[in-house]
């Protein structure tokens, strides 16, 4: 099941980077009308439920124990000696590192399910690394910490994520190094890539095992140091970095060290756009039909691409928007040229078809009742804009004169 | 002796009603407690709670249930509820906002962060100081 869903993501994706989007969302138009896509859908929800299942049921003791213990710790229960307060320190760490865990496994669990939804931007990797590395200075002790930064270009990438995978590997480079060791970090544009690198004189990795190394619980080390660690977070690392476009590596040697890198592509214009029209598409795919269905095409697109082509994709394109109105739905058209536009609303009647069709693009028409013209020239506000297209559809008043039939 | 203002704490965890109810109790708040939806709905129609922390996951009616159902009564549509969940996730979050609650509280959660969410919601009605234990860091 995950194979299928892999290679059909897989396939989407790629299709994505392609030139214009058209495809995507036409590909993923008849991919959703397709039956194991159906089933697809609800084994995803399935899993879904499950993992919030879990999430709650080791929430709440957690929140219990957690909370129990920060009342007597705190003093609000009396006076705590220094020695009780010692234990119960070492408890509350204890539940930290559980609840970390936890935190883990569950991202885990949404990345497989491709349910962990990035917030990608327009990022300064060399600030973020930086205050990371300040905050683990204390944690680091006696060792040496190092930060060799160059200028770099910003990357495309999501700050929660990408501080998640830096601190990471801060921890990992303290827990692994001696005292009196020391930890280099560095960051550096390769081609449309920017790296940060973290070396550390740590205790290293054996070859046989580098390759172990971002599995699933597979701490390595063995039998002399066993050290504490969830065994997770470099499996996530290496999630989040490769859902980023990245890629993350090991270079190390028994004894003397690991280097981990990390790559994040260079922010540009066109990735921001192509996450907008994913976002948009995930939210149209969210919503059933007949609810707030909203089926996203990027019609300019689809011209150019369909000159190429024998079959004639826009028809075939009004037809899908067509029966998506009739029933019910609303259909955002994202990029949409004014002209492609009015030739799918001219069989229904351009009037009609106003009240559902919302045009989200460069050319919009102000013809549209619910239509609105936005320019994303350089893809820097595409949140923004993604979030003011939401708002929009979202209070169409197409929406609220429910089961209306159009003419 | 000015009464302290009454909070309706619902969890079927009873360990949770224990601690959190203990944290609130030490804030000077009145608390009262349910353990499942109907419990939670009779006595917040019939105790005049003045805020209702509401866990979702509740045994015969859930907390969306309920808290769609206090809010769509005008009798108590006015009573501020923090939905409070182990439930991370962004929908939950959209639900809770949909069902009319006021504010959402993610377990585990900071004891500081609830109980600003509290006096948020109850101006005017900021708890009493309790006397001993309220100040952190005096021992």
């Amino acid at each position: 099941m995950s194979a299928l869903l892999t290679v059909t993501l897989g396939a989407v994706a790629g299709l994505a980077v392609g030139a214009g989007c058209t495809r995507l969302f036409w590909y993923r138009a008849q991919l959703l009308e397709r039956k194991e896509s159906a089933r697809l859908k609800e084994l995803l929800s399935l899993k879904d439920e499950y993992v919030a299942k879990v999430s709650h049921e080791l929430r709440t003791p957690l929140t219990a124990i957690k909370e129990g213990i920060s009342l007597v710790l705190d003093g609000s229960l009396g006076t705590v000696n220094d020695e009780q307060r010692d234990f119960l320190k070492t408890a509350d760490e204890g539940i930290e590192r559980l609840a970390e865990l936890i935190n883990n496994i569950l991202d885990l669990a949404k990345i497989e399910a491709g349910r962990l939804r990035l917030v990608r931007k327009k990022l300064e990797l060399g600030a973020v690394v930086n205050s990371l590395l300040n905050s683990y200075r204390m944690v680091a002790g006696s060792r040496r910490v190092e930060f060799n930064q160059v200028p770099v270009p910003d990357v495309f990438a999501d700050p929660n994520r990408i501080m998640q995978v830096v601190g990471n590997l801060f921890s990992n480079a303290v827990k692994f190094t001696p005292p009196e060791g020391s930890i280099r970090v560095s960051i550096c544009q390769e081609g449309d890539h920017v790296a940060v690198s973290v070396a550390d004189t740590g205790s290293g990795i054996a070859p046989e095992d580098v390759s172990k190394l971002f599995q699933k619980f597979s701490q390595v080390g063995g039998g002399q140091t066993r050290l504490r660690g969830t065994g997770l977070g470099l499996a996530l690392c290496k999630e989040l970095i490769e859902l980023h476009g990245g890629l993350i590596s090991v270079r190390s040697e028994l004894g003397r060290g690991s280097l981990f890198t990390f790559k994040l592509p260079v922010f540009t214009p066109k990735l921001a756009l192509e996450e907008s029209f994913e976002e948009l598409s995930e939210f149209a795919n969210s919503s059933g039909p007949g609810s707030l269905g909203v089926l996203v095409l990027d019609i300019a697109a689809d011209v150019s691409e369909g000159a190429q082509q024998s079959a004639t994709p826009s028809e075939r394109l009004a037809e899908t928007v067509r029966r998506r109105v009739q029933q019910g739905d609303i259909v955002l058209a994202v990029g949409a040229e004014r002209v492609v536009v009015l030739a799918i609303a001219e069989p229904n009647g351009i009037e009609a078809m106003a009240s559902r069709l919302a045009v989200f693009g460069q050319s919009a028409s102000s013809r549209f009742s619910c239509g609105w013209a936005v320019a994303p020239a350089d893809g820097t506000e595409i949140h923004a804009l993604v979030e003011r297209a939401r708002a929009r559809v979202e209070n169409c008043p197409a929406r609220t004169a429910e089961g209306s039939e159009n003419g | 002796m000015a009464d302290k203002p009454k909070i309706l704490l619902v969890d079927d965890e009873p360990s949770i009603i224990k601690v959190v109810g203990k944290r609130l109790e030490i804030a000077g708040f009145l608390v009262l407690s349910a353990t499942d939806g109907q419990d939670a709905l009779a006595k917040a129609q019939t105790t005049g709670p003045d805020l209702i922390i509401l866990d979702l996951m509740l045994p015969k009616l859930n907390g969306y249930e309920v808290c769609t159902m206090l809010k769509g009564d005008t009798r108590y549509a006015q009573i501020p509820v923090i939905l409070f969940s182990a439930k991370a996730q962004e929908k939950d979050e959209k639900m809770g906002k949909e069902c009319g609650a006021n504010a959402y509280v993610t377990k585990p959660f900071k004891a500081e962060t609830l109980l600003e969410q509290i006096r948020v919601l109850l101006p005017g009605r900021d708890a009493p100081s309790a006397g001993e234990g309220t100040t952190p860091g005096v021992s």
